[in-house]
């Protein structure tokens, strides 16, 4: 039974309907479920929002806008400038799937997707091939002096393009892992904290009149970690758009 | 939290993994299918409806923001225009009431200096004409006088002597008395 409350029970994947393909396991699991659940509450929330599109925005058109033009302006355009326009819809996709699953991941008994290496991974390396592509596709051969800054002096080059390469070749695992850490990080916590509540109730005595402090500290970490959840959706939008301003401006910014 | 309800509500207990259920390689390829699925769905659904509507409503607004201030600058530049033609016929309006006093007092203070130099020269001709009249009262009073003086005269020398004195004389006498020295 002990087994069974450790903290890392929240994040194992049980098939709900199993479907196998060509060898995989494509099941649609407690994953699938939430991721579906966040994408369909993102799309409800960005259509529903909205419906009436009116000049002067209601209550759920605001908090709509507010998101949008906040990634659109403050983000996307502020970092790449005009050309960085015909990315938004991607990062838009980037933040507002990374947010709702985040923050539906802060439901209790729900399932956090982000929490899952392979979910985050599989983004970032998207957004390192999607960067690649940008890169070879706008300056040719030329994307390579990337790795070589400009002004250093020549001596010190076969110290710092390695370096270059290296941290450009780090990018998408830090991306990846900078999010499910985070996400790992702060709902284990939060379980660890749930249990100790249990853990001093069930000692009796002291401890249990203690056990109201777990709560507490439960609260306040729940209150970070929807800080985190929205902060964490947007540092992976803003890396993003980083990543590919430099694509497109190699050095020149 | 999610295994762990099931577990204990439906009780098909499983046995715990051990390690990371992040590092459950069997789990990988459903995870990449289910949120290339779902990534996509949503990618779509931004890409395709929201972020051309929500776009569009925020051109819009920006639109009618613009051309609502553009409508107030020139609803405030034609009030401008509108308090400096008032001002202006205010100014010209000034301007001729001052210059209508000026010309009535003008033609007034022309008419009172004709009248008066009319009434002067009448008041003029008229104390000419009565200086006129005296003067030919006196000349006449002056003559009959001397007619008197000259018959008193005639009298006294016809008393005093007993003779008669011709008029032509006495006339003459008294003419010659009557000149000033």
């Amino acid at each position: 039974m002990a087994a069974h409350h450790s903290p890392m029970a929240q994040f194992e994947v049980h098939p709900l309907i199993p479907i196998h393909v060509g060898g995989y396991d494509l099941s649609f699991t407690n994953a699938s479920l939430w991721m579906v659940l966040a994408v369909t509450a993102a799309s409800a929330f960005l259509v529903l929002g909205t419906r009436r599109d009116g000049i002067v925005p209601g209550r759920l058109q605001s908090v709509v806008e507010v998101m949008y033009d906040f990634i659109e302006r403050n983000t996307v355009l502020n970092i790449m400038g005009e050309e960085g326009r015909r990315f938004f819809p991607f990062i838009f996709t980037i933040f507002m799937f990374i947010f709702f699953s985040n923050f539906f991941g802060l439901i209790p008994y729900s399932f956090t997707v982000t929490s899952h290496i392979i979910v985050t991974f599989a983004m970032a390396i998207t957004v390192f091939a999607i960067v690649l592509t940008v890169g070879f596709w706008t300056h040719g051969l030329h994307f390579f002096s990337l790795f070589v800054p400009s002004g250093a002096p020549l001596w010190i080059m076969p110290v710092i393009v390695p370096i270059e390469v290296i941290s450009f070749l780090s990018r998408p695992i830090s991306l990846s892992v900078r999010l499910c850490a985070n996400m790992l990080a702060g709902h284990t916590m939060l379980k660890v904290f749930a249990g100790f509540v249990v853990t001093m109730l069930s000692a009796g005595g002291v401890l249990a009149v203690f056990s109201f402090a777990p709560v507490v500290a439960g609260v306040a970490i729940t209150a970070l970690e929807v800080l985190v959840a929205a902060i964490q959706a947007w540092v992976f939008a803003l890396l993003t758009c980083i990543y590919l301003n430099e694509a497109i401006h190699l050095h020149d910014h | 939290m999610a295994g762990e309800v099931q577990n204990e509500t439906t009780g098909t207990v499983e046995p715990p993994k051990p390690g990371l259920p992040q590092l459950d390689t069997h789990t990988f390829a459903g995870q990449i299918f289910w949120l290339m699925v779902t990534f996509l769905f949503l990618f779509l659904i931004i890409s395709r409806i929201a972020a051309p509507k929500i776009g569009g409503v925020l051109a819009a607004r920006a639109g009618r923001i613009k051309g609502d201030i553009d409508k107030a600058a020139e609803a405030k530049r034609k009030s401008e225009e509108a308090l400096a033609g008032y001002e202006r016929a205010l100014a010209d309006a000034r301007a001729r009431a001052l210059k209508i006093g000026d010309d009535m007092r003008k033609t007034s203070q022309a008419e009172a200096d004709a009248k008066s130099a009319a009434e002067a020269a009448r008041v003029a001709t008229d104390t000419a004409k009565a200086e006129a009249r005296i003067a030919q009262m006196r000349k006449s009073a002056m003559a009959n006088v001397a007619g008197m003086a000259a018959e008193v005269a005639g009298e006294i020398v016809s008393k005093l002597t007993g003779e008669t004195t011709p008029m032509t004389e006495l006339s003459a006498a008294v003419a010659k008395a009557l000149k000033p020295a």
